[in-house]
């Protein structure tokens, strides 16, 4: 048998890493979407070297959430991310000590599981889902795709609430506590974590034309506030008079 | 007998007036519908007419698929003038419903099946009909692709749900209007590393020209979701990820005159396809296809025939719209219902084992039917065959490098086997040898199986 050349050429591997994520949100100047947001603060945090390539679909990942990394012709998601940065890069929890590491994924925890819980609430249960996350969910979608899929997801994100049932009292409670704990020092991933949701409470949920309870808890602390404002500050370049309005 | 219809024959011109036409027998069909095909008949005013006329309608009340038996008495009534004739038609309805299930098993695998049909819902030959299958780890699809085209991929556990609705345009069996509800789950990891949830929604308008032409205009509105991903699924398979619509008008013309579907002597096939995406939707392209077959008898014992397919599907961008083609739009060849000595989809671009289909494409294949020893000629033939074509992207900047790429690398492949008949299937088994392929190509060096109703 004659073999011959392809007539097809695979597109050459890009050298440097690219992390999938849910695009910018539009007037906000980052992606409105905890898990992107989280992830992308801690590549910044960990100065890990990749470019941002917005993506709609969270099929694309490979665990069916976003984001995930593509790095030397590999895709990674999920927990494989952070893995992979700090093999890669540089671990910014290394510093700490085995009990302030407990101490700190502690906290995590409690972020992820209290304030997640309620920002998920809000913005796939309560009034803020036609206002906001309706929109920003089916912007990539023709219609009546548009209208259908965010109301899709909606219906699976209620279902996994309603799984566990924590109350605004605990994330009051968890918000406290964070008030007390942060300060200046180096950023942990515990630092991403925290500015990811304090992050998208502040800005994305000032856009809703009701008043949010879990946003009002946030500028209860001010210190919670001005210290995602430094972070912003500090570690996102693109930050503009825009960003800090929004954060105001 | 002769002399009858001798009789027949010189009394054609003779003048003769339908007094009346009588329909019994109707129970669910509504009188105004048959009314409808039967009124032309009055302008009869010979006995040629009559009968031709007659016969014509009996013929259009048993396409409409309603009657068990239709029957024509010509009746001279006594009571009216002498040349004068009622017409009486006899007919039998078929059953209103009508209930299939089926299940088939093989080795590790099986579907089952399971069919509704409600026939002549509202009186006027209209039916309904619901179908439903489940496949688990099968190797075929389960449902024959409407275009034919050879897009036709293999896939592993599938399963179909349809809800159809067929209605003559008119009176007439010819035009027909048809409206589709369906959902389709298909797996093709084993080709293109994902699933696919199909659903939607297809109206046409089926006009046939004649007994053996088909005009066919549809609008398509399809929703299609990409997902379950293989773990190492090829970037641009996973850039086509997720959900996406298509809304597109299409336009099929078929011209069959062949003898013999299965196993034709003389004739030709002719079908072209277009199919414009992008009213609505986020996916906008143009597809055109063409797929022909001429095939000609040598000395009552060898037929040969030489098929020609081509496609090529354009990307189009409209201003405003989130234009792509995706990778379930594209073309895909190799297999033996389309490039035989190729493996399924096993020709073309592909990414690591994933194939991601081409937007330009042809394949032309001649092949020798010819009857065996000991076998019966009308249920095995032998075969040989030699096929070839080609699958590329096209790149829209320089469209002429995309042609060259089509024609410079042809992947070859001839083989011989065995044929049957199968109902108005076609069963092959083949030895193929690959002849030339690129280093990207799946050959498939050995015995290779085929089932369906178009080949190369």
């Amino acid at each position: 048998m004659l073999r011959c050349k392809p007539v097809y050429k695979e597109p050459e591997q890009n050298e440097e890493a690219i992390l999938f994520a849910f695009p910018v949100t539009k007037n906000l100047s980052t992606c409105m979407e905890v898990e992107c947001l989280k992830i992308q603060t801690t590549l910044i945090f960990s100065h890990f070297p990749f470019s941002l390539s917005e993506i709609h679909e969270h099929n694309f990942s490979p665990s069916g959430k976003l984001p995930c990394l593509l790095v030397d012709g590999k895709v990674y998601a999920g927990r494989d991310i952070i893995i992979q940065a700090a093999q890669r890069g540089l671990d910014i929890d290394s510093f700490l000590s085995p009990t302030q590491k407990s101490s700190m994924n502690a906290f995590k925890s409690q972020v992820e599981s209290k304030i997640g819980f309620c920002l998920d609430l809000e913005l796939w249960y309560d009034s803020h889902f036609n206002s906001i996350t309706l929109l920003q969910r089916g912007i990539s979608y023709p219609w009546p795709l548009n209208l259908i899929i965010p109301r899709l997801e909606r219906n699976q994100k209620i279902k996994e609430m309603m799984a566990s049932r924590p109350i605004y009292g605990q994330a009051q409670i968890c918000l406290d506590g964070l008030s007390l704990l942060l300060g200046d020092q180096q950023p942990t991933t515990l630092d991403a974590v925290v500015f990811a949701y304090i992050h998208i409470i502040l800005s994305l949920l000032s856009k809703s034309s009701t008043d949010s309870k879990l946003r009002k808890f946030v500028l209860q602390h001010d210190n919670l506030v001005q210290y995602s404002r430094r972070l912003w500050q500090n570690w996102y370049a693109r930050v503009d008079s825009v960003a800090s309005s929004l954060q105001s | 007998m002769t002399d009858f219809a001798g009789l027949i024959i010189d009394s054609q011109a003779k003048s003769i007036r339908i007094n009346q036409i009588k329909v019994e027998g109707l129970v669910h069909t509504k009188h105004e519908f048959i009314q409808a095909i039967t009124e032309p008949l009055i302008e009869a005013n010979t006995l040629g007419d009559v009968i031709i006329g007659t016969r014509n309608v009996a013929t259009q009340l048993r396409g409409l698929g309603i009657f068990k038996e239709v029957s024509i008495t010509l009746d001279a009534n006594p009571n009216t003038e002498p040349d004068c004739v009622d017409v009486v038609y006899t007919v039998v309805e078929r059953p209103r419903i009508d209930a299939r299930t089926g299940a088939d098993f093989g080795y590790n695998e099986g579907s089952m099946n399971m069919s509704l049909l409600f026939r002549n819902a509202f009186g006027k030959a209209e039916t309904i009909m619901a179908t439903s299958s489940y496949g688990v780890d099968t190797t075929t699809s389960l449902q024959a692709p409407k275009d034919e085209s050879v897009s036709s991929t293999g896939m592993q556990g599938a399963s179909a749900h349809q809800l159809t609705f067929t209605k003559p345009l008119f009176t007439s069996s010819d035009q027909m209007l048809e409206a589709n509800l369906f959902k389709n789950d298909r797996n093709h990891t084993a080709l293109m590393s994902y699933q696919e949830a199909v659903q939607g929604f297809t109206a046409s308008i089926k006009n046939t020209i004649s007994a053996n032409s088909l005009y066919e205009v549809a609008y398509n509105a399809i929703w299609r979701e990409n997902h379950s991903l293989s773990p190492n699924a090829s970037l641009t398979i996973r850039k086509d990820a997720g959900h996406s619509l298509k809304s597109s008008i299409s336009h099929s013309f078929s011209i069959d005159t062949r003898d013999d579907t299965v196993f034709p002597t003389v004739g030709r096939y002719l079908r072209v396809f277009q199919e414009l995406a992008g009213f609505g939707g986020n996916v906008s392209f143009l597809k055109n296809e063409l797929n022909s077959l001429y095939v000609q008898n040598f000395n009552n014992f060898i037929s040969i025939s030489g098929s020609m397919r081509c496609g090529v599907l354009f990307p189009l961008s409209f201003e405003g719209s989130n234009s792509g083609v995706r990778v379930n739009d594209r073309f895909q060849l190799g297999g033996p219902n389309s490039l035989r000595g190729f493996s399924q989809s096993g020709v073309g671009p592909r990414e690591s084992k994933d194939s991601i289909g081409g937007d330009l494409y042809y394949g032309v294949g001649l092949s020798a039917l010819f009857p065996l020893p000991v076998l019966p000629s009308n249920l095995f033939r032998g075969h040989t065959f030699v096929n070839g074509g080609s699958l590329v992207r096209m790149d829209k900047s320089n469209i002429v490098e995309s042609t060259t790429n089509l024609f410079a690398n042809p992947s070859v492949a001839a083989g011989v086997g065995l044929v049957a008949r199968f109902t108005n299937f076609r069963l092959e088994l083949n030895y193929c040898v690959p002849l030339r392929a690129t280093t990207t190509d799946l050959p498939k060096h050995g015995f290779q199986f085929g089932i369906g109703m178009h080949f190369m």
